[in-house]
This record gives C-alpha cells, structure tokens and sequence, in this order.
C-alpha cells in the first residue's frame, strides 16, 4: 500500500471566517512625512491603525524630505501630529510603540543619495526583524516630484519586486492637464507595473461614497428605474462653506475643476452612472467606471457657454461673519482668473443614460458645505387629480456629507376635503442605524494600499479619461480672457449657472 | 459636536401597548422639535436581568458608547413586583447613532408572560439579539421566539465543559446564532495568528506543530478552548486517544495546554505554538499591545526575537461592542470552533 501524500497545510486555513487580517509585515516610506497632508491625515491614520490593531505584526515607517531634521525630531513631529489630529486620544503606549518604530531619511527627492540611504535604511530594518518587508512608498509631496521620485526609486532597485512585494501610492492631483497625466502615467509604468501603482482619490475611500454602490447594487428598489426612461436628470453638488484655508498656493494654481471636478466628482458620477459589475473586485469595478467615462461626451469648443460656468466669490458673510473675496485673499495673485465655482452639463452617451443631462456643481464659500447627489424622476404621464396643484416630479436625494441621508421627494395629499397635493420629503438618516463609526478615509487606503487591495484606487486608464472630459473645458476656460463670474460669499453660486440648465431644470438650493 | 439630548417619558402600572403608543408619541415630538430625518435602525437588544444588579449590566451598555443598538429594552426583574413599570429614554443628536431605551420593571409573575411584554416594543424588520447574563430562569426560553441571535459568555458557567455545553445546548434546540463574548475575545489573538503564519518565513510551520499553550486569566478557561477547538477545526486535528492531546491530519500528536495566567484582564493572556523541532511563536499581552516572539529551534543559529505588536486593549466594553455588532455581521467559524472546543475537552474516551 502506498504511503498517503499530504498537502502542505494552507495558512489561509486559518484565516477563513476572519473579516480581515492585519496587512503583511511592512515598511511604510512617506515622501513628504513632514508636510501638511502627512501631518494631519497620514500620521493620525496611522495611529488609528495602530491603536486598533490594524497595522502589520511587524511595521517601520520612514520618513523621507529635504527638511532637515534628527530621527528623534521627526518622531516628536509624529506624537505632536497625532495628539494634534487623531480623532481620538492616543494611548501614550500605543503612540509610544508607533514612535518608536518611526525613522528618518534627509535629503531631496531629486537627488540620488537619497535614495541610497534610504535603500541603506531599509536592509538595517529587515536585517533588525530579520524578514523581508513589503514596500509601500508614499508620495505625498508635490506633484512635480511624483515622477522623478519613481525614477529613483527605479533606479535605485526600490520598486523591485523580487525580494518583497513594492507598491507605490501616488497622491493627488495626478498631473494638472490631460498631457501631463498622460506623460506622469508613461514615466511611472517604465518602472512600475499597472499593478504596484495605487493613485489616491480619498473619495473612494469615504463609506458614504462606497455606500452608493451598496444602496445601487443591493437594492432592488431603485435600480429598476435608473435609467433614461425614468430618470430626467442628475445632480451632483459638492459645496464648501470654508475659504482657502491658508492654501492659495496650491489653490490658485489648480481651481475648482481640477480640484474636485476632475478627480472626486467625475468618479461620484462614474459611480453613479456605471453598470452592475460582475463581481465586486478592483478591475470589475475599474473597467465599469472607465466605461462611462469614455461615454462622457467632450464638450464643443463652441458650445462651452451652454455646458459650463465658472464662478468666483466676492466678499460676502458665512456663518455671520464678514469674509473678504478670493481676489483679496492673501497669497492670491492680482493678476488671478481662478474660479472657486465650476458647474458644468454633462451627457453620458449610452443606451442607459443617453439624453439625460448631469449636472455638476461645486464651490467655495458657498452657503454651506453639503455634498449630494439628487436624481430626478420624469413626471408622470398624466394627473387626475384636477386643480390639485402643481405636482414636482419625484428626487432621490443621496446626501454623502455632512450626514449620510436619503431623502425621497413624493407628491402627498394635504389632509382635508378636497384633493390638494404637496410635496413631502421622507428623509432617512441612514447614517443613524449602525454601530461604530467610520474610519477615517485614509484609514481605508493605507491599510489596502498595505494589503495590495486597488479597488478603492484609480487605474491609470481612469485618470486620463477623467482628463478627456475635462481637459476642453480648461482649454476653453485658458484662452478666453473671461473673468470668472462673481457670487457673493454665502450665496449658492453665480447667477450664471442657470444658463447651462435644459428648459424645465432647476437648480437644487444648497 | 453636537450635543446628544435626550427626551423622557415614564409611567407606573403601564401595559406594553401604551409603552409602544409613547415611544411613537416622543418620536413624532423629538421630529417636530428638531426637524431631524427619521432615524435608520439596524438592531434591537433585549436584556433581562436581575434588578439589583441592573446598574452594572446598564453601565456596560452604557460604555460600548457609539456602538450601542437601535433600541435596547433592559428587563430588570425585582421578584416581589406586581405592577409593571416602564420607562423610555430616546437619545441621540439626529446625526448619530440614534438610541433608544426601554426599560421595564417587572416581577417573576411577569416571566411567563414576557414575550406578550416585550414584543409590542421590539422593531419589527431589524435584527434582535438577546442578551441574560443573570442567567434568569425561563427568560431565555420565554423571549427565544422574539430573537434571532443570542449573546451568553460561556466563561460564565465557571466550569469550561459546562459553558461550552450550554452554547451547544442552545445552538441545537433554537433556530438562532449565538455571540458568544469568550469568543469575542480571542479575536485578536486568532487574527494575529492567522496573519503571523500568513507570512511568508514561517509558511510551512502549520504542518508540525507539536505544543499549543494558550495562557488566560484565571475564568477564562472556555476562551482558551474555544482558540483550541479553532485551531483544531482549521487545521483538520481530531482528539486523541489521550488526555490534551490531538492529531493533525498526518496522525502526529500535538500536546494542547491550556494554562492559567493571570494578567489582570479577562480572556486571553498568551499563546504559544511550538514545532517538532523546538522552534515556538508566541503573543504575550504587553503595554501598548501584544509582545510576539520568535524562538528558534535549540541549537539554531538564529536568535530569539520578540517584538510589540501594536493595539489597544479593547477592554470589556470593546468586547460587547464586537458582539453588538457580531449580530449584523454573523461569524461563521464560531460553530465549528465550539463543536471542535467542545470534542478535545471531553474525548478521548
């Protein structure tokens, strides 16, 4: 008789019925690890992770930028970070340990001994746990230095993946025009595969966001109507309250179209407007979105009055206090033509949506800061009811921040004799019903940017089909010597969004 | 923040209809006064215990903060009461978690009854998760048909066998799921095994595992079972003809050790997996997390290495909280886990 063969046991044995494992052991290399983003997202999001449990058995940071600074300065710089910016208190020995795993690298993103040290650092930390660590490095510097650090990194065998797996997350914005996200695309896959490359959208990573797939994709109740037949039009609205916050360098150089149409607006609508995938995996997902953002149809040179406007706010009063215009911001070129508002009408050219207008708004110092999705529904074709009153057609309304609502807008009778009709909102607060609260969205994407999980990351396909759609408004936007049309701060944007609105449309107040 | 305000009504000598008809009363008040969406819920909990200790077990709750259900209805039963009293608390800001308390005090004449109490005021369409821990007689039974799921502790029994077997008593007379919080807490430990024998230098290790010593808090014994029976069902070990003593699937025997260690908090203090060679891998409780250690095989070139693994304890209002939210999201390993926990106690035979 011959002896039974057994299979090795599989480690992933042990992980069935698990929610989810802690990533790999792994380094965590921050560009930037000293900059505004590192210090109040990426440091705190790392603490959450530690305090729960969720970061690798065995995890070193470093951190790389031109600042100079002692190892021990930097660690002090991450326990202020995350006292600063946790949002919740650190247990002194959970910030303690995080610390203490904290490292150090000076020196320039350009410059190539740089990247000696920290290769050099690197082997010290696996020689000291005495296992190769998987590689994620994190590009949170400016744009300019995303290429020319993956050359390095490239260079300098750190984007190998023989030895440990090697990812790169790159930050936003992914190239500010159409060419040079092109161009930034073709640089990093001569170093990297599709694979390794995990481009942020912190959008994907909020559960309100990735909640629109659920109540899509899980519901039956409103699939059946999403589409042309039903659906009149869509609105997506993205309002900030707040200023420039300090930030005109950077703002002034981008504006509202680059800054949410471009990257977190365009994938609410791909959200939105795209198929049931197969399977709820990163490239079902990815290949669906891409879809519908080829279909976006490229607005006309010489159309672009009745598809976009751009605003920009003047003085005006938010919250009761006086607040002075963009023009006289501090840091904001006289010379600036900026806009801090963007709406624009979109089609989506598909047997599903085709006819139907999107519309996309977003700006500064508006009335509020509201983020919302509202689909309206075609009229009914006739009403019985005489003399009952104007009937509205129907909204679904996703409210995505700041509370996770759903509202549905339905026509109701007005108790009494007669048959008078008015519309009520049955306003749901989902966002009440669950346990816990959410993680922060940084949370999400380091710790699947550390397990090597992309669905919540943009494919290099995804970025530059954003960029098709918007790459002719900004061409247009660059060469007409226009002014952004002007709004008072506190209002619901420039009087000049209603142009691009179809007959019949309105704009939903903010 | 917003501030979380609460709204309050209560009466004596109550039957359960008026309760509900109060509740609905406070909500549509709560709307008008604030304009606020209609609150989502996810879960209801019903807690029956013993009215003297009522404080502890409601401080309990009170502690998973955030993470409290839906709607709780805390039974707290003062045997000599004859009138049934009620009182509703709706708390919440409108933005979060919207909570609701119910409480009721009865007499042991209410028990039999308590179904025909209870279900005018459970949500109907949402999970309900019941919860005894005074272990109240005829509670459980009397509100079974209202529940889905229910919570117990099997470390509560004392006697590991005699917890365990209550759970599996449970799971096959009743149509339910159970959470159970001795489970609960090997969580932590369960995942960071599974990861640490994920990684790629210690593949390979499974398959000669000679020693498993799980070290837990003195009352602890059934947690320490339950990650045994677990590791028992995951890697196809079956009870050998000996005492703390299993198969793996090759036949080898692995010794199975469940130790008492005090380290000031219930549950698990630490686990050691050890290979035919001597090499071990443990996780220690440790400040600011778990300790892990590597020891290599006598006589091994290697040197011993231990480290912190980092994270919070979760403490016992972490625990609950888990098993609140276990309810929404079912464990599928917790039955084969327990079956398995409960065959290495009592075979060989």
């Amino acid at each position: 008789m011959s002896e039974p063969v057994f299979e090795p046991m599989d480690p992933e044995q042990l992980a069935i019925g698990l929610d989810q494992l802690p990533p790999p052991s792994s380094v965590l290399v921050i560009f930037g690890g000293v900059g505004d983003l590192a210090r109040r997202k990426l440091l705190p999001a790392l603490y959450n992770l530690a305090h729960e449990g969720n970061l690798p058995e065995r995890f070193r940071l470093i951190g790389v930028s031109h600042t100079d600074l002692g190892e021990d300065a930097f660690r002090e710089q991450l326990a202020e970070a995350v006292r600063r910016f946790s949002r919740r208190t650190p247990d002194p020995e959970v910030l303690g340990a995080l610390v203490a795993g904290a490292h150090y690298v000076h020196g320039g993103f350009e410059d190539g001994t740089t990247y000696t040290a920290l290769c050099a650092r690197i082997e010290q930390l696996e020689e000291e746990v005495g296992q190769p660590l998987a590689r994620v490095h994190y590009l949170s510097t400016a744009p300019r230095f995303f290429g020319p650090i993956v050359e390095q990194l490239g260079e300098h065998g750190l984007a190998r993946t023989e030895h440990a797996p090697t990812r790169v997350v790159i930050e936003k914005p992914f190239g500010t025009t159409q060419d040079e996200a092109h161009e930034l695309n073709r640089r990093i896959r001569e170093v990297l595969d599709e694979e390794q490359i995990f481009r942020i959208d912190h959008y994907l990573g909020k559960e309100t966001v990735q909640n629109l797939l659920a109540l899509r994709f899980a519901n039956g109740l409103f699939e059946p109507l999403w589409n042309r037949t039903h659906v009149a039009s869509v609105q997506i609205t993205s309002a900030e309250a707040v200023g420039l916050e300090g930030r005109a360098g950077y703002y002034d150089g981008s504006g509202a179209l680059r800054d949410l149409v471009q990257n977190h607006l365009l994938q609410v609508l791909a959200i939105l407007a795209m198929e049931p995938p197969t399977a709820f995996a990163a490239d079902d997902i990815r290949t669906e979105k891409v879809k519908v953002l080829r279909a976006v149809e490229p607005i006309p040179r010489d159309r672009m009055a009745e598809h976009a406007v751009r605003g920009r706010y003047g003085a005006g009063s938010i919250g009761g206090e006086v607040v002075p215009a963009y023009r006289d911001e501090p840091g904001v070129p006289e010379t600036s033509r900026t806009e801090t508002f963007a709406a624009l009408r979109l089609h989506v050219d598909t047997w599903r949506w085709a006819g139907v207008p999107f519309y996309i708004r977003t700006g500064k110092r508006l009335s509020r800061k509201l983020t919302e999705v509202a689909v309206t529904l075609q009229p009914v074709p006739h009403l019985a009811f005489e003399g009952a009153g104007a009937v509205q057609p129907n909204q679904i309304i996703f409210t995505l921040q700041p509370d996770e609502h759903v509202a549905i807008k339905l026509a109701a009778k007005v108790p009494g004799s007669g048959m008078h009709l008015r519309p009520v909102t049955m306003d749901f607060s989902y966002g009440t019903a669950f346990l816990s609260t959410s993680p922060e969205a940084y949370e999400r994407l380091i710790t699947d940017a550390l397990r090597g999980e992309a669905l919540l990351f943009t494919r290099a396909d995804e970025v530059e089909a954003q960029w098709s759609v918007i790459q002719p408004i900004l061409d247009a936007w660059g060469t007409d010597h226009a002014t952004p049309d002007e709004y008072a701060s506190g209002s619901d944007g420039p009087r000049s969004q209603a142009r691009i609105l179809r007959p019949g449309d309105a704009w939903r107040a903010i | 923040m917003a501030s979380v305000d609460h709204t309050v009504w209560q009466q004596d000598d109550v039957d359960p209809a008026g309760v509900e008809q109060a509740m609905r009363a406070l909500e549509r008040e709560r709307f008008l006064r604030r304009e606020q969406a209609l609150p989502a819920r996810a879960l209801n909990l019903v807690t029956v215990v013993e009215a003297a200790y009522a404080g502890e077990i409601a401080r309990r709750l009170e502690a998973t903060g955030a993470n409290a259900p839906s709607r709780s209805i805390l039974l707290r039963v003062d045997p000599g009461r004859t009138r049934l009293a009620a009182r509703v608390t709706l708390a919440g800001d409108g933005t979060s978690a919207m909570h609701e308390l119910v409480t009721f005090d009865i007499g042991r004449r209410h028990l039999d009854r308590l179904e025909s109490i209870v279900d005018p005021v459970v949500m109907t369409d949402v999970p309900t998760l019941l919860w005894s821990p005074h272990q109240i007689d005829g509670a459980l039974d009397a509100l079974l048909p209202l529940a889905q799921t229910v919570m117990l502790d099997s470390s509560d029994a004392g006697d590991p066998a005699e917890g365990l077997d209550a759970a599996l008593a449970l799971q096959e007379r009743h149509d339910v799921s159970i959470v159970d919080l001795s489970w609960l807490r090997t969580l932590p430990w369960r995942q960071r095994l599974a990861s640490a024998f994920a990684e790629p230098h210690r593949r390979g290790r499974l398959d000669d595992v000679r020693e498993v010593e799980v070290r837990h808090q003195p009352g602890s014994a059934a947690a320490a079972w339950l990650l045994l029976g677990w590791l028992a069902d995951r890697l196809g070990w079956r009870p050998a003809a000996e005492p703390g003593v299993a198969l793996d699937a090759r036949g080898g025997r692995v010794a199975l050790r469940p130790v008492e260690a005090d380290a000031g908090v219930t549950g698990l203090a630490g686990a050691t997996v050890r290979g035919t060679d001597g090499a071990s891998f443990a996780l220690d409780r440790n400040p600011g997390g778990l300790r892990g250690r590597d020891r290599p095989a006598p006589g091994d070139a290697e040197q011993e290495r231990s480290w912190t693994i980092m994270g919070a304890s979760r403490g016992e209002a972490g625990v609950l909280s888990a098993g609140l939210r276990r309810t929404l999201v079912p464990d599928d390993g917790y039955r084969a886990a327990l079956a398995g926990a409960r065959r290495l106690l009592t075979e060989p035979a």
